[in-house]
């Protein structure tokens, strides 16, 4: 077992007692794998800090139910980061359910663009995005969940998880044809 | 149409590298609050603040203070009942015959039944009721500026005049000195005279 491994599950051990140093001491080992998920969800730093402590008081409040068989960690620690951040833009939003789509057109995007674009350029765009249509692109080219898991996970239909893809491509293309061209 | 598509794959990458703000500890501050809230522990290794536990500098300084406050009370009080004496005893002597500063070069005056001994004020600060006065052109004036001079001439042919001051208003800061004896007896009263047959 690596020094790490023994580390973390110090860590979680603690925490399961309940012990501050040992809850801290994982918040601080998980915070930039949980920042950079919640940074995807938000509209600014402050909403990913949001997303981020409200995350982690879950996870010490749900900490018992963590079963390490059935999962690791990150995964379980991605699920509660992403879940709230989504929650986060259920609080801002309605997923519309009159719309809904068969299939998604594939948008005309040059690869070479998006390499030459820089992260936090790219987020700009994605922020841009109405929040449903937000979430449901960052899910679905992300995260890599597919359709029928973005309509479980948002409580809504498939059909409508497309059209909310779809609005995302268009937008994104648009935005980038205007920078480029 | 499920798989994402290649521009898609490179925002997803893109995105993975977004910078990280460093805002672990204000946020650790928050999570804490809330866990202390909805998980209080008894554990004190939280890394917070731990509460002062008073030890026995904090209870010496303490003991200090209310030893100085008791000190300065003690003497408060201490002179508080003086003070009240010397007010209550100036009527108890209506009569204080002071002396002014005289300059007396020649042979002591001859001591008199009726003179009575004239007591300087000591205290610069007394007024002027209390200043003794020594004949009516000398009365009125500052008995600080009266410096009389008295020549072997005036000694011989002059007795002394009778100086007796008015009772002075009450005034805490003069010292009384209290008579001796009882009023109206002299030295004759306790001569023994021998029977005579």
């Amino acid at each position: 077992m690596l020094a790490a491994e023994v580390n973390i599950q110090d860590m979680l051990e603690g925490s399961l007692a309940n012990k501050r140093k040992s809850q801290e001491a994982l918040f601080r080992h998980f915070y930039g794998f949980a920042m950079s998920i919640a940074l995807r969800y938000s509209r600014d730093e402050m909403d990913a800090a949001d997303i981020v402590s409200h995350a982690f008081v879950k996870l010490f409040k749900s900490i018992h139910s963590f079963d390490s068989s059935r999962g690791s960690l990150h995964a379980w620690i991605k699920r509660i980061v992403i879940n709230e951040g989504l929650d986060h833009i259920k609080s801002r939003t309605r997923f519309s359910e009159n719309v809904e789509l068969e299939t998604v057109p594939e948008p005309q995007i040059n690869s070479s663009i998006i390499e030459q674009m820089g992260a936090e350029e790219i987020m700009e765009i994605v922020k841009k995005l109405p929040p449903a249509t937000h979430a449901v692109f960052v899910l679905y080219a992300v995260e890599g969940y597919n359709h029928r898991e973005i309509a479980e996970q948002l409580k809504i239909s498939e059909g409508t998880s497309k059209w909310h893809l779809s609005e995302a491509r268009k937008f994104l293309q648009q935005q980038l044809n205007m920078i480029y061209n | 149409m499920n798989e994402p598509l290649k521009y898609e794959q490179l925002i997803g990458e893109k995105l993975q590298g977004l910078p990280i703000p460093a805002m672990q500890d204000a946020i650790w501050v928050r999570v804490k609050a809330q866990l202390d809230i909805d998980l209080p522990t008894d554990d004190n290794d939280g890394g917070g603040p731990s509460q002062p536990q008073p030890g026995p500098g904090v209870i010496g300084w303490g003991l200090s203070v209310v030893i100085v406050a008791l000190i300065t009370a003690f003497f408060i009080f201490k002179n508080k009942p003086k003070t009240k004496n010397s007010i209550t005893a100036s009527p108890n002597n209506p009569e204080q015959i002071l002396t002014p500063p005289v300059q007396n070069n020649g042979p002591p005056l001859p001591r008199d039944n009726t003179t009575k001994k004239i007591n300087r004020a000591v205290d610069s600060g007394v007024n002027n009721s209390r200043v003794p006065f020594l004949t009516d052109s000398v009365a009125g004036d500052d008995i600080g500026k009266v410096n009389p001079v008295i020549t072997d001439s005036i000694v011989r042919n002059i007795s002394p005049p009778l100086v007796i001051a008015t009772p002075p208003a009450i005034d805490t800061t003069a010292q009384v000195k209290k008579g001796k004896g009882m009023k109206g007896l002299n030295d004759s009263a306790y001569r023994i005279v021998p029977k005579k047959n």
